[in-house]
């Protein structure tokens, strides 16, 4: 009984969870761009790009996600076109099991600081909402 | 049984994926069969136009355009990079007003010296001209101008003043490019090459006798 409650919460928890983020670029040498998963932040460098991938708490990616920056004085956020699939596995219940969901186009977007200051993207999709945090530094 | 996908991220894993940070694209300093990837800075004051390759798998890219990020340090019209000052700025690849396909950090450093190499007939870098130059009336050599900052060869393109001295012992000649020059000797006597390109000087002395001597 105990396993299927738990399995029942991380369900519910996983309907619940808006999008996550993972980046999908690395900063030029001696600067910034990183984005922290757990926190749902990111910092970045002025004049300094990252890209990022959205997926659901499933992990597949998000459906029509769109992004938008708060204050693109100081960060400003594009879609991104990726030329890959991506491979998932979830977790299915009730009866337990993992599946492949299959191969899906990704789902990404390029942010990059403008000037130094904070700001929030917002991204909206299919399968939720989510802001991240962002701080643009010198 | 291996997908696609994942067949397509080891490939990644065993071959270069490109340039750019998506690994989508090339960009390419020079074109055809010279062409190399992107790999200094851009000098200071210097206009860089690369030929950028998309290695997106099953479709051809649409037209595209460069964007600068930070316009102070790099500016982008067309296909051209201008380098404004130093620091560094994204480059990014994408369809006008869409969707980005790749994206480059480029880097913009003030040249600290000027070199002169000597070129093939093929165009062929020769290495660095260090001494005199002792020609034979009617020798034509090929000349380009080479920026560096520190040990690094800045990568770009500016406008070159040449100048002999006397400037009957030699005439300069252009080749259709920028960055190259074509020396030719036409009288016996000693004298100085000058050659002046973004902000950078370099002499060379030269020496011509007559084919008969």
């Amino acid at each position: 009984v105990i396993p299927r409650l738990a399995l029942l919460a991380w369900a519910l928890f996983a309907a619940a969870c808006g999008p996550r983020f993972t980046a999908l670029s690395t900063p030029p040498i001696t600067r910034t761009a990183r984005l922290d998963t757990r926190a749902e932040s990111i910092e970045l460098s002025t004049g300094v790009a990252l890209a990022f991938e959205c997926h659901a708490a499933s992990g597949q990616p998000c459906i029509g996600a769109r992004a938008s920056s708060d204050d693109p004085a100081v960060a400003r956020v594009l879609p991104a076109y990726m030329d890959d699939l991506s491979e998932r596995w979830g977790w299915h219940s009730p009866a337990p099991h993992w599946a492949w969901h299959g191969s899906a186009p990704r789902s990404a977007f390029v942010v990059y600081g403008v000037a130094p200051g904070k700001t929030v993207l917002r991204v909206r999709s299919d399968n939720g909402d989510e802001e991240l945090a962002v701080t643009v530094i010198d | 049984m291996i997908r696609p996908a994942l067949l397509s991220w080891l490939l990644c894993l065993t071959a270069a994926c490109g340039t750019g940070a998506l690994g989508q694209s090339r960009t390419l300093e020079g074109h055809g069969r010279a062409a190399d990837p992107l790999s200094a800075p851009l000098a200071l004051g210097a206009s860089f136009s690369p030929e950028v390759v998309i290695t997106t798998q099953g479709s051809a890219p649409p037209a595209l355009a460069l964007m600068s990020v930070r316009p102070e340090i790099v500016t982008a019209s067309g296909r051209t990079l201008f380098a404004k000052s130093p620091g560094v700025s994204a480059v990014l690849i994408r369809e006008p007003n869409g969707a980005v396909l790749d994206l480059l950090h480029v880097w913009v450093a003030a040249p600290t010296h000027l070199a002169l190499h000597r070129l093939g007939g093929g165009g062929e870098d020769l290495g660095e001209v260090r001494d005199a130059i002792d020609l034979v009336t009617g020798d034509v050599i090929l000349l380009s101008p080479r920026v560096y900052a520190g040990t690094q060869r800045l990568a770009g393109n500016g406008e070159s003043a040449w100048s002999v001295e006397p400037p009957g012992i030699a005439r300069i000649l252009r080749d259709g490019s920028s960055e190259r020059r074509r020396l030719l000797a036409r009288e016996p006597g000693e004298g100085m090459l000058s050659v002046r390109t973004l902000g950078r000087d370099v002499k060379l002395q030269i020496s011509v006798i007559g084919a008969g001597s």
